[in-house]
């Protein structure tokens, strides 16, 4: 398996982070905040694994 | 095939050292200054010391952080909002996960977690999972009854993250946890060493088979140090069938080490994760060099709700000089945990610690799985009580092994023990974390 690009791996975590952080403020609906805030903790995850280990 | 890699993360488990300790600073910065900003006890604990985060620039000044101790959070504690007090780094609402310690040196710590600090607490675990070859095939059983305490959930979500299929058996017995265990043929489980050989016991005595005929392939230890005892781990091993694995974790600080399929006879730190500072408990001065033993103090860099930030764990470890054969460049304590600061104390004069009986008795094949250790007074001598079972069939062997006893005892803590033997099955079993050391010399002027 090629070695990880981690620049590339770390911007699509960041547009995850961006898009379900965009979703969870289109509306006050608890199951699609509440959601969110799930995918928000795993995309936390990502970004302790891989994303901030691309800025060093 | 993710399935085949021997890491669950190469790209941090194999960070050059480099590039981890610039992670670590990083992180540590991070960290100090949100404990700082939105803790109390933090900030009035870094104001008595004249300390601001801005003073944290480089990784010599991480010793200049003031530590924090499991006092400081229970005199923070049980106040508004209740009862996490002044320690709460979030708004309540932010809570998800209530869990405590133990008490047993004391108030229990309340321990808060949001959603994503238990997520966090779960990848922990999968880092710990995978390094010991736990794999998406595997049925994990875990005997034991859930609780408020943290002890195995965050074992359980760390098994579902990396997809193992997880049978929680805390309601049953232990005949009936073996007996389910056959039934449902599971690959592994996770229990503290005291149960481990408790049920192994017991599924020969009082279900009539060797507990290596449950298949069992893998074993994860928590709780106790015996996993990194080696007579300890070799019972465990030989009456299961199975591989044994040691792990350590803390409820304030989160699953920091563990054992990997390599044993190299010590616990790899998470360092990506953690902090771990050997600490000279005299001097407070920080031991780099291997082989000198210190107090462990941790740092979790992510953990939000209730962060430890140079906590004093009073725990005991040293640095191991080799690398582990693994490949992960995470620092290796040798041996594990080594004992307590708080039970390290002087008999007779001699810095003792009952975990070094721990090694003499459980490597001693004539002996059974338990034993007390009684340290009382009489007049001014301390007398040190070693109270142990001979094991099925070496019933007559009380002479030579209370001989053979005498002198490896003799050896490894250069004390003399007051010896009782008792029947086999007569001391106290344990389920959970056991207290097989007391110190009643107070009690006893």
């Amino acid at each position: 398996m090629a070695e990880p690009n981690l620049k590339e791996m770390a911007a699509v975590i960041k547009e995850m982070r961006e898009t379900t952080t965009k979703l969870r403020g289109a509306s006050d609906i608890p199951a699609v905040v509440k959601n969110c805030d799930r995918i928000l903790a795993s995309v936390r995850m990502l970004e302790l694994d891989i994303a901030e280990v691309a800025d060093l | 095939m993710y399935t085949t890699s021997a890491y669950w993360n190469p790209v941090l488990e194999t960070l050059p050292r480099e590039k981890l300790r610039k992670l670590q600073l990083k992180k540590m910065q991070r960290q100090v200054q949100w404990g700082y900003d939105r803790s109390k006890v933090y900030r009035r604990l870094y104001e008595a010391a004249g300390f601001t985060p801005d003073q944290l620039k480089t990784w010599e000044d991480i010793a200049k952080v003031p530590m924090i101790s499991k006092e400081d959070y229970r005199s923070a504690q049980a106040k508004d909002p209740f009862p996490y007090g002044d320690s709460l780094c979030v708004p309540l609402e932010d809570v998800t996960e209530y869990r405590q310690t133990s008490g047993t040196t004391g108030q229990p710590v309340y321990q808060p977690d949001t959603w994503q600090d238990w997520d966090w607490w779960a990848e922990c675990w999968a880092y710990i999972l995978w390094a010991q070859g736990f794999r998406p095939s595997d049925r994990v059983f875990l005997p034991f009854g859930y609780n408020i305490f943290t002890a195995f959930w965050a074992g359980h979500y760390g098994s579902e993250k990396l997809g193992a299929e997880v049978v929680p058996g805390g309601i049953l017995n232990t005949e009936e946890r073996l007996l389910k265990m056959k039934e449902i043929k599971a690959t592994a489980f996770m229990a503290t060493p005291t149960y481990v050989l408790g049920m192994a016991e017991s599924c020969q005595k009082k279900l009539g088979f060797s507990a290596r005929e449950l298949g069992i392939t893998k074993i994860l230890c928590a709780g106790e140090p015996g996993a990194s005892v080696a007579g300890t781990k070799n019972r465990m091993a030989e009456a299961w069938g199975a591989e044994v694995f040691d792990h350590v974790g803390a409820t304030e600080v989160g699953a920091w080490g563990y054992e990997c399929s390599h044993h190299c006879r010590g616990v790899h730190v998470n360092e990506a994760m953690f902090l771990l500072e050997l600490v000279d408990p005299e001097t407070n001065e920080i031991i780099t060099e291997p082989e000198k033993q210190g107090k462990i103090v941790l740092t979790a860099f992510d953990r939000q709700a209730q962060p430890a930030i140079r906590f004093d764990t009073k725990d005991l470890g040293m640095w191991m000089a080799e690398p582990c054969s693994c490949g992960r460049t995470f620092g290796v304590l040798k041996g594990g945990v080594l004992g307590r600061a708080d039970h390290l104390t002087k008999v007779k004069g001699v810095l003792f610690s009952p975990l070094a009986v721990e090694e003499v008795v459980r490597a001693t094949p004539q002996l059974g799985d338990e034993y007390e250790l009684i340290v009382t007074k009489k007049g001014d001598t301390d007398i040190i009580t070693l109270k142990v079972e001979l094991a099925p069939g070496f019933e007559n062997q009380e002479a030579e092994v209370k001989d053979e006893l005498a002198r490896e005892l003799r050896i490894k803590t250069n004390l003399n023990y007051k010896m009782e033997f008792h029947p086999f099955g007569s001391l106290p079993r344990y389920q959970v974390k056991a207290k097989r050391f007391k110190d009643l010399r107070e009690d006893s002027h």
